[in-house]
């Protein structure tokens, strides 16, 4: 690892971080408990397609520890952990394949992400009928997703070009 | 885009389509909203009569209130106010979470107890 990409893992952690942040300024439709806009997926994807996956899953769970103890609280960060986690498998798998594009790619982390906190949800009030929710955060994930990989498709030569 | 990209879009929109749509189609208006704290049954209330509950839990308390064949809970000392603000609900198996005090308010025909599918 050269001091150039130590930098860069850096800066990318610190701006999943500060998005983490800026998403909460953001007020969502309150239509269905849970949607976001998962700002922070952007730096992700990015990081995944600049330097590998393996790096992108430790800036991934860097963020969400130190977001989950600066905003959330211990409750929070389990969700953010299990939505984390599980979004980032399906996209790394994906990106192997290379069958996808990063929009692609994004769409399915976006819908993953809330897959995964839906069943932590759901064995926290150890209730299966939380999926009622689930319809609605698919198709939130796949808009998400989409607006998520659409932005870091046009990111994606700057931060590659250096 | 991809085509694989398309499919899955494709792919993800028909299973909440058809989630959605298992849930709608075969829900009817319920009789009683049962109310459960970390997964035990803490209140049933029947959704025939005008009523109002206040549910104590460890980490807060939610105010339930049934109100023309409705539930919907008014007031919460939670943070995150999600369960304040979500609709009113009348239908077999919709319901209210509210995540940091582990309370349920779910809807059910309250003749078919079978239906009701705990975790635990």
């Amino acid at each position: 690892m050269n001091s150039k990409k130590i930098a860069l893992c850096g800066l990318l952690t610190a701006l999943a971080i500060l998005m983490g942040y800026v998403e909460m300024l953001i007020p969502m439709p309150m239509v269905v408990p849970g949607i976001k806009l998962g700002l922070a997926n952007v730096i992700v994807v990015i990081a995944m397609y600049s330097l590998g996956p393996k790096t992108a899953l430790f800036i991934s769970l860097i963020r969400v520890i130190l977001c989950g103890l600066l905003f959330a609280g211990f409750a929070g960060l389990l969700y953010s952990l299990a939505g984390a986690v599980c979004s980032f498998a399906v996209m790394a798998l994906l990106y192997k394949t290379e069958k996808m594009s990063i929009t692609g790619v994004s769409i399915a982390g976006g819908v993953f992400h809330n897959v995964g906190q839906i069943i932590v949800a759901a064995l926290v009030v150890e209730n299966i009928k939380m999926a009622y929710y689930l319809p609605f955060l698919l198709v939130s994930g796949v808009v998400t997703g989409f607006l998520i990989g659409t932005i870091s498709r046009l990111c994606l030569p700057y931060v590659r070009g250096r | 885009m991809k085509r694989m990209d398309l499919i899955l879009v494709f792919v993800v929109l028909a299973i909440a389509g058809a989630i959605y749509f298992f849930y709608t189609g075969t829900a009817e208006t319920g009789a009683e909203a049962v109310i459960t704290v970390d997964g035990e049954v803490y209140a049933t209330m029947p959704l025939s009569k005008d009523d109002s509950l206040r549910v104590e839990t460890e980490t807060g308390y939610n105010i339930v209130e049934i109100q023309d064949g409705y539930a919907m809970v008014t007031e919460a000392d939670c943070r995150d106010g999600i369960c304040e603000n979500h609709r009113k609900i009348s239908k077999n198996g919709e319901n209210i979470v509210c995540l940091p005090h582990k309370m349920v308010v779910e809807i059910t025909g309250g003749e078919d107890p079978a239906a009701d599918m705990v975790v635990g």
